[in-house]
């Protein structure tokens, strides 16, 4: 009987009981974290440590031992894990979430990546260079290469996008590990940890049924959904990308505000408990991060509206999704950089305390899906009835 | 009067009508409170005795009329009060508006006369009650007085401050007796444990500036340059500007949800804290786009800057000072006396 067989009739962990699974795991995801950034890559202790806690079953369908929590769960964890270990937070949350696009494909390509266990990670990578997908009988040829693979040293399958021949829109092609190549070109000032090195594929064959364009994937009722229940994989699926990256953005401003508070009580040079600039500092930098908490609830809130009731989402309620993401995410910034500006100059040595966690927490928030003026370009454009550069929020 | 309110979606909605009515009579113009205050009170929003409901119904009323959101809100507050202290007090004004004078220059009881002086009281014209605070009685205890608003003269004075439609004025007493049911003890630990205190005017502060947002879009989307008449609403730095107010606003209303969620939870250093940051973001999201009007924005007729007005008044009440407010939080957090 196959792995995923066995354990289909486990009951789900609820939220409460993977958070103290993290809790538990935690000292020594803090003990690794300076090791996990120097080799660029998630120790293989963590990976077994987030398998075997089950903390990245979250969105893997039921029928393959996953526990298909709802939306939000993925980002509680990540808020969580980031007060331990920047890089294992993304990998967990955001590379974690990746499930949902595979549990929207055809049911055999599912198979093809849980059929022998649900402890499987699947990497994705969609900006792309020097690309050439061919139709031949059966499915595609594929060449080319994929930057920014977070998780790809522990990935069993990836999940890359690319346009057929002659066609813009786009399709994800899904390729077992025995298909790619990893360049290991990952060198950078934050989130080393997250491995998101490139990924080369060299004339690999993808069958049909291992294959999806974006706008099916993102469209209620993909394949997938006639054999998940959940609404993770069957709703439009639009809404929802881009909050991933909320919870390890706050709970790297959480981890730098903690860091700094432990500064201030074992003592730092110019800093006293008892100076008021100092108390106003961090009350503000801890109502900024109060803030973003209070916008990932009210997102979290609505998804889940949207997802259960199967409610169609305005051009406006979208627009607000966008704002409120790309506003928390700022807020998180703003409040650690002011706590990390305000120290001596021993902070920007590697071995600081704060240094790494805002070193990730700035590598976080340059990803596209919380950039400040790309997004805030289209709200504003969006609420004086003007054509936007995403073409699902326009109205007119 | 229209049925009482239950719910969240019924005030929603009571308060959408009368927005949708004002739109229709009004326009472009400047309600006038006491024609908001009207629909207000048939609408059977004066009657809201819930401590959420009524923070939230200010919110609403807030984006019409930020005069009548305080109206709203002191006229919450009082009823919380009075229904808080022992006596009939709450019984002689159960369905009537009232509002409530502070910290006076001196207040008073002898033998059930009253004496004192309230400096800069709101709403009078708007109420039928004004509940009189601070008054020292003979045993030191404080107390508050129920005076019908009709029974007292105001002393008008140059106000050039918001909230202009409270007409705001001076009261002095001198020597009014007062019947029994009409004086009760209102003092620090009363009145903590009955209203809602600093988080009273959170919804006019940030229905404000919600209001002051919808007036920026609706004025902005049909200005024009003074040469060459482009769209001021097509220039990527104007876009910019209202995202930006937009998604401040977007935190405040999310962090206004919280913290009446929890109103019922009591007073502590985190609401000190969301308190004064929902006030110090809600006047930055105006002020953003007051400066982005220009000079335009310093029009006395100009809705954006009444409600920019308006807000810098209901945010200078002593519970958004930000200072103390978030020292305080601060000291928490490190664990400092």
């Amino acid at each position: 009987m196959q792995a995923s067989l066995l354990q289909q009739n486990a009951a789900s962990p609820t939220i409460e009981t993977l958070i103290a699974a993290v809790d538990k795991v935690g000292p020594a995801l803090s003990a690794r974290a300076a090791d996990t950034e120097m080799h660029r890559r998630l120790p293989a202790e963590t990976m077994r440590d987030l398998f075997d806690n089950g903390i990245l079953r979250v969105f893997i369908p039921k029928r393959f031992g996953g526990y298909e929590l709802e939306w939000g769960a993925h980002l509680a964890l990540g808020r969580r894990i980031a007060h331990y270990c920047a890089s294992t937070a993304w990998i967990t949350c955001v590379v974690g979430s990746h499930a949902t696009y595979v549990g929207r494909m055809d049911p055999q390509a599912q198979e093809d990546v849980w059929g022998k266990s649900p402890d499987m990670l699947v990497s994705t990578g969609s900006v792309s260079r020097n690309v050439s997908v061919e139709c031949v009988e059966g499915g595609y040829r594929v060449s080319g290469r994929w930057s920014f693979c977070s998780g790809v040293d522990h990935a069993g399958w990836v999940l890359l996008r690319a346009s057929i021949a002659n066609d813009e829109k786009q399709t994800y092609f899904l390729f077992p590990r025995a298909d790619f190549r990893i360049d290991d070109d990952w060198f950078v000032s934050g989130m080393s940890g997250t491995g998101s090195k490139s990924v080369v594929i060299d004339k690999a064959f993808v069958p049909a049924h291992r294959t999806l364009a974006l706008g099916t994937l993102m469209a209620p009722n993909p394949p997938g959904a006639a054999v998940n229940s959940g609404y993770i994989y069957s709703y439009d699926f639009r809404p929802f990308s881009g909050t991933n990256l909320l919870g390890p953005i706050i709970g790297g401003a959480e981890a730098v505000l903690l860091a700094y508070q432990d500064l201030l009580r074992t003592g730092t040079p110019g800093h006293s408990i008892d100076d008021v600039q100092t108390q106003l500092r961090l009350a503000e930098s801890d109502a900024e991060i109060g803030a973003a908490v209070c916008l990932l609830d009210s997102l979290v809130a609505r998804l889940r509206d949207y997802g259960r009731d199967n409610i169609e989402v305005s051009a406006q309620q979208n627009i607000a999704l966008i704002r409120d993401r790309t506003f928390a995410a700022r807020l998180c910034f703003n409040a650690a950089e002011r706590l990390v500006t305000s120290l001596d100059q021993s902070v920007i040595l590697s071995e600081h305390p704060i240094q790494r966690c805002f070193r990730d927490l700035g590598g976080m928030i340059q990803q596209i899906g919380v950039n400040w003026d790309r997004n805030m370009a289209d709200v504003g454009k969006a609420t004086f009835g003007q054509q936007t550069d995403i073409p699902f929020l326009n109205t007119q | 009067m229209m049925d009482d309110i239950h719910d969240a979606e019924t005030l929603s909605l009571r308060i959408d009508g009368i927005a949708a009515e004002m739109a229709e009579q009004a326009g472009d113009t400047v309600p006038a409170v006491s024609a908001v205050l009207d629909m207000v009170r048939r609408a059977g929003i004066t009657a809201l005795r819930d401590r959420a409901l009524s923070v939230q119904a200010a919110r609403l009323v807030g984006r019409i009329c930020a005069s009548t959101a305080w109206l709203v809100a002191e006229n919450a507050e009082a009823h919380l009060l009075v229904n808080g202290v022992p006596g009939s007090m709450s019984e002689t004004c159960a369905k009537d508006i009232v509002v409530i004078a502070r910290d006076p220059d001196f207040a008073e009881l002898k033998d059930n006369v009253l004496s004192g002086r309230w400096s800069c009281v709101g709403g009078i014209a708007h109420a039928d009650w004004l509940l009189l605070t601070g008054i020292a009685g003979a045993d030191g205890r404080q107390r508050a007085a129920l005076v019908p608003a009709s029974r007292l003269v105001p002393q008008g004075y140059p106000y050039l401050g918001g909230l202009r439609g409270l007409g705001w004025t001076h009261v002095a007493v001198e020597g009014m007796a007062l019947s029994e049911g009409y004086v009760a003890p209102l003092d620090l630990d009363i009145a903590t444990a009955s209203g809602l205190g600093a988080n009273r005017l959170l919804g006019p502060v940030v229905g404000c500036a919600e209001g002051g947002y919808q007036d920026y879009v609706r004025m902005t989307k049909k200005r024009i340059t003074g040469i060459g008449g482009a769209s001021v609403a097509g220039f990527s730095q104007v876009q910019s500007r209202l995202a930006e107010s937009d998604a401040e606003l977007g935190g405040v209303g999310a962090m206004f949800d919280a913290l009446v969620m929890r109103l019922d939870e009591g007073e502590d250093a985190r609401a000190q804290r969301d308190r004064a940051y929902i006030s110090r973001k809600a006047l930055d999201a105006v002020t953003r786009l007051i400066r982005q009007m220009g000079a335009i924005g310093l029009m006395e007729s100009n809705p954006v800057q009444r409600r920019y007005r308006d807000l810098r008044t209901l945010a200078s009440d002593r519970g958004f000072a930000w200072d103390d407010q978030m020292a305080a939080f601060g000291r928490q957090l490190l664990g400092v006396a």
